[in-house]
């Protein structure tokens, strides 16, 4: 066998730019952002709402969700089964995502079909059916879905986290889509009134990407899209107030785990932090990239775990900061110890240059990968309504990418990152570990159930 | 749909090149599929062949461990590899100036894996599959239903009677002399397929090609496929109740099904949208919609080329409703498409098939595995260009025909999960 033992060295890379876009705003009131992309055979539309979780009123948690999963079943015009046959007729999926910061009604579609498929578009979000049936159909499946996820091991552990950080009251301790309680007593009028009240609140936008030749966006969002209202994409601020305690091991019991499902974390930082780069750049080095400090440990050194990984989840008001994994369940206290010891190290020592490096190379290399697809695209400047950054954003933050040091990263780290406070969350068969866990010296073990 | 060109040509150790250049945005794909999945696995070592996938990541002659992901992270690229039961694919997208490196990379591989392995690098990836066995199949709820479809669609001594993850007692058997073994036989030029789509000169591409991978011999030895031949139908029913960790009563139905590269799978493959893709979809509205029995339904076809496929469906009882009444409405739908498929529903299934095979082919990445793909399984790469038109000419009558052959109840079966309590 002969190999070139020498490894290539690369040219520069061909410049790239985050796609051109325009901003109009057309006469109904609806703010419109198009980004053109000839020749792709597929494009997609996002309508951005300030309807995100935190807006539902604190008894309806889960209302913004059971209000997009009743968008598609029906508008005034059509029933389930026409609007069914229409919109896949056409290869057109239409559905709605909520998020803590918004909800977004979504478009894909064949760039051939585009113009039929915005008014479609226009039809489910501005004149849904919302029927009684329908509603009520959909509360139970929903009652249905949260009680499977009681049987699966990281939806447990998330739920456990959200109720570890933040106080009973916080918009961000309610589960996105509610739980049993609160989507029990939804119905029919309840998603109707929220989704209108939100509709009224305030102004949106509509994202259009792909190869718009010969589409009339803006005359299809004067005559489909209906009014809209000048106020500003700004609710007020939720409650997001933390839980107070030290560092403390929360165990939920799933007997008959072969694995214990980790999240280790407490409250983070805001989307709007001065150092969103530099913290999520550190992130990225402690769980983000395949050779993060975490997967490292955890995987290629000790081999306790499929995958391990952390980031900060940066929403509107607050945020979270989390490391997860599933580890087998003999070594579950002692991959707890590892993940928390390269989590402690990350905040007292920082990362230094050649760690820094390659994950700083690749966020900076990535761009043009991560914005490949007009799908991709209309998701990041549906991102930038959201959080309201300028219009330059995805090129200026590539530089600033690019100049982030070891001491912008490090000081990230010590600001953001809390050993001390972390709440161990652990989701597995206690009778197996809950020894272990509590001859660590991590903190008191407290059963929780969820 | 826009025509993708491309070339298609060999190097003199077999190494089947395609190229496509598409300059729309500086990024390239490096692709490649090595003809050896699980089931080309010896005797008692299911998971294998997944199980080498990994490997492959941990270091070669001139890449130390962990090396082959940091170099790619670091070139802003993507990668990963997956093992399937026909195939195992590597895949890496970069900015285009990196494509070099993609290059010596996968042929450091492909040449030097064997200087790369140790028995510390097998211990520790054979912790990390069986940590993702745990993961995917034994911690998960419902999650053993697609290894149990393997064992009971399949007789035993099928190529396809177990599945890719493989067992904990063969993956603790595998040695490195097993490593060694299946790497001599399987992972030589002329077995593979290499694909770069992208932003790139053809020219340039190929003496970067030549230089990296022309000093890799051939391996004139490699044994032909496994014989898959059984027969077109199980032959009878088969039923499994399952107790596990779920809240929910839930089953999976198998039915083996026509061999991939047949019209008769593209037929069912339509047949699988018209009854249980998207919400049109006749399981949809019967066991969701009208009946209100089910919580979700869904259909899907596993495409395998040796012999037969198998054809999926699957259904979540609403909490209350037994799942024999899901179950008894559910075989009702499937017996009905014998009795013919309508234009609007035929209409309907063909736009989905359209966005779906548009989506398979929109990023450099996506294009570049169905090179591969088609070109492995079928020695035809310009497959990326007809695939769609020849799902859209299957009539409403192949696809009715179809239905009535492979969704009957002596070639089905019927895996039920049931909460452990109530076993």
């Amino acid at each position: 066998v002969t190999l070139v033992d020498q490894r290539p060295s690369s040219a520069p890379p061909r410049p790239w730019k985050f796609p051109a876009f325009e901003r109009l705003r057309v006469d109904s009131g609806l703010h419109l952002i198009l980004c053109h992309l000839p020749g792709r055979p597929l494009a997609a539309a996002r309508l951005v709402l300030d309807a995100g979780g935190t807006t539902e009123p604190a008894d309806q948690a889960g209302v913004g969700l059971l209000a997009t999963r009743a968008l598609p079943e029906g508008t005034e015009d059509l029933d389930a089964h026409r609007l069914a046959e229409t919109m896949e007729g056409m290869g057109a999926e239409i559905r709605g995502e909520v998020s803590y910061d918004s909800m977004q009604i979504r478009l894909d579609v064949p760039a051939s079909r585009l113009a039929a498929g915005l008014e479609l578009m226009a039809d489910v979000a501005r004149r849904p059916a919302f029927k009684d049936v329908d509603v009520d159909r959909l509360r139970k499946e929903r009652l249905d879905q949260l009680s499977q996820e009681r049987s699966v091991p990281e939806a447990l552990a998330s739920k456990a986290f959200e109720r570890s950080v933040f106080v009973p009251e916080a918009a961000y301790a309610r589960s996105l889509g509610g739980d049993e309680t609160s989507v029990g007593h939804l119905d029919r009028d309840k998603v109707e009134a929220f989704y209108r009240s939100r509709l009224e609140a305030s102004a949106a936008t509509l994202v259009v990407v792909g190869d718009l030749t010969g589409v009339d966006v803006a005359g299809i969002a004067e005559r489909s899209f209906g009014a809209w209202p000048v106020g500003p994409f700004d609710a007020p601020s939720p409650n997001v107030d933390t839980v107070d305690a030290g560092r403390r091991i929360v165990l939920v019991d799933r007997p008959g785990s072969v694995q214990s499902a980790l999240a280790i974390g407490h409250a983070g930082p805001s989307r709007r932090t001065p150092d969103y780069v530099a913290a999520g750049t550190m992130a990225m080095c402690l769980g983000g990239v395949f050779g993060s400090r975490l997967n490292m440990k955890l995987r290629e050194e000790k081999g306790y775990t499929y995958g391990a990984f952390a980031g900060f989840d940066f929403r509107r008001h607050g945020g979270t900061f989390a490391a997860r994994s599933a580890v087998q369940t003999d070594v579950t206290a002692d991959a707890i110890v590892d993940a928390v010891g390269e989590i402690a190290r990350t905040a007292e020592g920082g990362i230094p240059e050649d760690e820094l490096a390659p994950v700083r190379e690749y966020r900076v290399g990535v761009f043009p990968i991560a914005y490949e697809r007009p799908a991709a695209v209309a998701i990041g400047l549906a991102d930038m309504v959201v959080h309201d950054l300028p219009d330059g954003w995805f090129d200026s933050v590539r530089d600033e990418l690019g100049a982030t040091t070891s001491e912008h990263v490090s000081m990230a780290a010590a600001r953001h990152i809390k050993p001390d406070s972390l709440a161990v969350v652990v989701v597995g068969d206690a009778s197996r570990i809950a020894d272990a866990l509590a001859a660590t010296d991590l903190g008191p073990v407290e059963p929780l159930t969820v | 749909m826009p025509e993708f060109a491309f070339s298609d040509e060999r190097l003199d150790n077999g190494l089947r090149l395609i190229l496509s250049e598409d300059h729309t945005a500086p990024v390239a794909a490096v692709n490649l599929w090595y003809d050896v999945g699980s089931r080309h696995e010896p005797e008692g070592r299911t998971g294998f062949a997944h199980l080498f996938e990994h490997l492959m990541f941990e270091g070669s002659r001139n890449v130390k461990k962990g090396e082959h992901f940091a170099l790619v992270e670091a070139a802003g690229g993507t990668l990963n590899a997956t093992t399937w039961c026909d195939r195992t694919n590597y895949f890496d997208t970069a900015p285009s100036n990196h494509i070099e490196l993609l290059l010596w990379l996968e042929a450091d591989r492909m040449g030097g894996l064997l200087d790369g392995i140790s028995q510390e690098t097998l211990d520790n990836q054979r912790d990390v599959v069986k940590n993702e066995r745990r993961q995917r199949f034994d911690n998960a709820p419902y999650g053993t239903w697609s290894e149990k479809l393997h064992w009971t669609v399949f007789p035993p001594g099928h190529p396809y009677h177990h599945a890719t993850i493989g067992s904990m007692e063969h993956l603790d058997a595998a040695s490195l002399d097993d490593v060694r073994a299946f790497f001599r036989r399987y992972y030589a030029p002329n077995n593979a397929v290499l694909t770069i789509v992208g932003d790139f000169e053809s020219d340039q591409a190929r003496s970067w090609v030549e230089k990296y991978f022309g000093g890799i011999p051939r391996n004139d030895d490699i044994p032909p496929p496994p014989d898959g031949t059984v027969e077109p139908v199980i032959g009878q029913e088969i039923r499994e109740t399952v107790p596990d960790k779920v809240q929910l009563e839930k089953f999976f139905v198998g039915y083996r099904a026509p061999a991939y590269g047949t019209a008769d799978l593209d037929a069912l493959i339509m047949a699988i949208i018209v009854a249980g893709q998207g919400r049109g979809a006749r399981l949809h509205r019967s066991l969701v919609l009208d009946k209100q029995l089910a919580k979700d339904v869904d259909a899907n076809p596993w495409p395998f080329v040796g012999g037969a496929s198998v054809a999926i469906a699957t259904a979540t009882a609403r909490k209350g409703v037994p799942v024999a009444d899901v179950e008894a409405a559910f075989h009702d739908v499937m017996a009905g498409l014998a009795d013919g498929i309508t234009d609007e529903e035929m209409a309907r299934a063909r736009g989905m098939v359209e966005r779906y095979e548009l989506m398979q082919l929109q990023a450099v990445s996506d294009r570049a595995d169905a090179f591969s793909e088609y070109a492995t399984l079928f020695d035809d790469p310009a497959m990326v260009n007809r695939r769609l038109d020849m799902l859209l000419a299957v009539d409403a009558d192949h696809v009715r025909k179809v239905a009535a052959d492979v969704f009957t109840n002596t070639n089905r079966v019927v895996l039920t999960y049931v909460p452990q309590e109530a076993s």
